[in-house]
């Protein structure tokens, strides 16, 4: 699967479960692997490393308009994490970079 | 887990010389021109001179083993000699232990390492077939060259 330039997105306009498709895509994207799920682990079942978090950080940062740091990412255990970690997020921010 | 610290070159290259038989199996090029011979000797004198910089990476969970490292020279620079730089010569980490951010964590401690020597300028090179471009970026490094190579031998 060849990785792909991300599409500008606001999350926050999507609904909960298109925010999680939408995860689900950029990691697929990431990790250049087609069989994720919101349960799958970023370490041992994707077998993220550092290219492949910098790479999702990213693609977070250019078509979500999210930051995320290196000490947040390396706690996501699971793509659900994620999901959850970008929800609390948005519930916080009126607008701008995250 | 994994720790990262400055240790004597001298004192653990022998520890050393699995992985870099590994490092040089997936990275080097022209292997059936050029056999893996480390000049120990020269790598010796260099850190007695305070040139060479050692970072091990060690798992503490498997007999504090050796599964990475990064090799530095630090140096007055030929053409500015008021600036210290660091110039990246080598770095590995074994296969099983690039998941997660452990090798960003490298480059950071790395860096560390030279701010803390009052280092102004670090270097390293990446290889194009496995370009870690966008790990440097993500920490703040420019891309500044490429570096081209060619076999004149027979």
């Amino acid at each position: 699967m060849a990785k792909t330039e991300p599409q500008v997105l606001d999350i926050r306009l999507l609904s909960a479960e298109d925010m999680k498709q939408r995860v689900v895509k950029l990691i697929c994207e990431a990790s250049q692997k087609n069989d994720v799920t919101i349960e799958s682990r970023l370490i041992e079942d994707l077998h993220f490393d550092s290219l492949d978090f910098v790479d999702l950080m990213l693609r977070l940062e250019q078509s979500c308009k999210v930051k995320i740091s290196d000490d947040e990412a390396e706690r996501f255990r699971t793509v659900g994490d994620l999901v959850l970690f970008l929800e609390a997020k948005l519930a916080d921010v009126s607008g701008g970079i995250i | 887990m994994l720790t990262f610290q400055v240790e004597s070159y001298s004192k653990v290259r022998d520890e050393v010389a699995a992985l870099t038989i590994q490092h040089y199996e997936e990275i080097a090029l022209f292997k059936d021109k050029i056999k893996l011979d480390p000049d120990y000797e020269r790598y010796e004198v260099l850190e007695e001179k305070g040139i060479l910089c050692f970072i091990t990476v060690r798992d503490s969970d498997v007999g504090n083993k050796i599964v990475g490292y990064h090799i530095s020279l630090v140096m007055p620079h030929l053409h500015y000699k008021s600036t210290l730089i660091g110039i990246t010569d080598i770095f590995f980490l074994d296969k099983e232990y690039r998941q997660g951010l452990e090798g960003l964590k490298l480059f950071k401690f790395f860096e560390e390492e030279m701010l803390r020597r009052g280092v102004k300028e670090i270097m390293a090179g990446t290889k194009l077939r496995l370009n870690l471009g966008k790990m440097f970026t993500h920490l703040g490094w420019i891309e500044t060259d490429h570096m081209y190579a060619k076999w004149i031998g027979d």
